[in-house]
């Protein structure tokens, strides 16, 4: 098995809310161009995780992080938060279009709230090719122009994930983007990663087992903070190295 | 009957008959105002100036005219002031300064406005050696003020939290996530609570005494001694002439009916905020 191409590196985080301590040393190597699956039983600390890559975490008062991310190489506490935001993107676990905007302004919400001005023809072209990225441009093609917030949930949550990649990012983020929705948009989004892993690297985040195993390529699993295992999908399933994936497995917690 | 149901039947109509009162006591304004100053709801009354002393006609067209001026120059004044001290309230949640800003609004708006008036009379009138329409909006802006940081902020605290982590994971700094969504999707709310907020000064009276003074002619200049419609009800209701008496409950009336008219646009936008929230 040759060594896959990292897109991100994590080394020692560690993550506080106040005096809780959420995370301890989370030392990860995220694979480019693939998905990778954070599980673990629920408030193990995994949106926390992923919150402290495009340091959102940060910003909820009395919350913070200490630990190097390593982006494409490069240690994002030297870049401006802005620029980390712009290449790791992140999809939230409901659907949150913009209710003032149009479907058609949603798409481009990353260029115009961080005060990019684009030619029109550009424009045009972002959002079609980014909602033909999502699955959705057939099926919104003759609604551009209505509210983000008329669509169906199972499509609201694909017009944030367009939203998430017109911006080009290295890395989206998505933390449980298919809790909220029912299983005939779960599956189309399960559907639509791998395709959108030839452009970007995934991280998705999930407490389900099945979806773990059906939608990653690698998986991260986390206990308490902790970062217990991460290997390729299919070996941590099978073969687990550490007894408490493996009494997660088999279902003894959560 | 047990004395189970019988007590849930009594309460049931303390509640409904409570209700129904509230209604009622409006009705009965209104309705009480119209029949008063009903014989001079006419063309004349919006249009004309109060006839000269003696002669009778006339109208409060010098009222209506100050009761715009002075309420959308307060408002004018109180607007920017207002949100922008919501905005910041509820931006720095918790924080010591915006604690002491929410507490101070709060204060403000518990000030008599007869004590805003006395105070826009020292300062502004005798400072400047003459009442004034301005003096007028500038003493109402200061009841404007902490009724908008306070809808501002409130409206504010409705927009969902997730829309704005959305807007600061695409990148956006918190001047552009304020602006662009947070009162984007407000501003139905924030209107509205402008509208209230202008509602509530547009009848006040006592700090128009010491103020715009009032004024028999229609006055256009708001450096000048100006008539607002609470000011001639005041006036015209103290007058010995029964003509005067009946024309200020016709003033009641327009100004009754101005303030309801703003409080229905409130709730009718805010009803469409709260759809958005939805």
């Amino acid at each position: 098995m040759e060594e896959p191409v990292i897109v991100l590196e994590t080394q020692k985080i560690n993550a506080w809310f106040g005096k809780d301590q959420i995370l301890f040393d989370v030392s990860a190597r995220i694979p480019k161009n693939r998905v990778t699956a954070i599980m673990g039983p629920s408030g193990c600390g995994k949106t926390t995780f992923v919150r402290t890559l495009n340091r959102l975490h940060q910003m909820t008062p009395g919350a913070r992080a200490t630990g190097t991310v390593l982006l494409e190489g490069t240690d994002t506490s030297t870049m401006d938060v802005v620029d980390v935001r712009k290449h790791i993107g992140m999809v939230f676990q409901r659907p949150n279009p913009f209710p003032t905007m149009t479907v058609y302004e949603n798409v481009l919400a990353g260029y115009v709230l961080t005060g990019q001005r684009l030619p029109r023809q550009k424009a045009d072209q972002i959002v079609e090719t980014t909602l033909r990225k999502v699955g959705l441009w057939s099926e919104v093609q003759s609604k551009l122009f209505k509210a983000g917030t008329s669509l169906s949930g199972g499509q609201q949550q694909r017009l944030c994930i367009a939203r998430a990649i017109a911006m080009e990012p290295a890395l989206v983020l998505f933390d449980e983007p298919t809790s909220a929705l029912d299983p005939k948009s779960t599956s189309v989004i399960e559907e639509l990663l791998s395709d959108l892993t030839t452009e970007y690297s995934i991280i998705f985040v999930t407490h389900g087992l099945q979806q773990a195993a059906r939608v990653s390529d690698y998986v991260a699993f986390f206990m308490l903070g902790e970062l217990v295992e991460f290997g390729e999908t299919k070996r941590v399933f099978v073969g687990p190295q550490d007894k408490r994936t493996e009494d997660y497995l088999s279902g003894k917690y959560g | 009957m047990t004395p189970r149901k019988l007590k849930n039947s009594v309460m049931g109509f303390l509640v409904a008959a409570s209700a129904a009162l509230l209604i009622a006591v409006l009705v009965v304004i209104v309705w009480h105002i119209f029949i008063s100053g009903v014989k001079y709801l006419n063309w004349n009354f919006f249009t004309k100036a109060p006839a000269p002393m003696g002669e009778s006609g006339g109208g409060v067209f010098n009222a209506i005219v100050g009761t715009f001026l002075i309420t959308l120059v307060a408002a004018a004044i109180g607007t920017p002031f207002g949100m922008f001290a919501g905005i910041y309230v509820a931006e720095h949640r918790g924080r010591r300064f915006a604690d002491v800003v929410r507490l101070c609004a709060d204060a403000l708006q518990g000030v008599p406005s007869i004590v805003i008036g006395i105070f826009g009379y020292t300062f502004l009138v005798v400072r400047f050696r003459s009442y004034s329409a301005l003096s007028a909006s500038v003493a109402l802006a200061f009841m404007f003020v902490p009724t908008t940081t306070r809808v501002t902020e409130e409206v504010l605290n409705l927009v969902p939290s997730g829309l704005k982590e959305a807007a600061y994971a695409l990148g956006a700094r918190q001047s552009s996530v304020v602006w662009n969504v947070s009162i984007k999707t407000a501003a139905a709310g924030i209107t509205s609570g402008l509208l209230t907020s202008m509602a509530r000064i547009a009848g006040e009276t006592a700090p128009l005494l010491f103020t715009a003074f009032g004024s028999r002619y229609v006055e256009w200049n708001m450096l000048r001694p100006m008539s607002a419609l609470p000011l001639q009800i005041f006036i015209y209701a103290g007058s010995p002439y029964p003509a005067l008496q009946q024309q200020a409950w016709s003033a009641a009336f327009v100004l009754v009916l101005l303030i309801l008219l703003l409080q229905y646009s409130a709730k009718h936008l805010i009803a469409r905020v709260l759809r958005v929230k939805a």
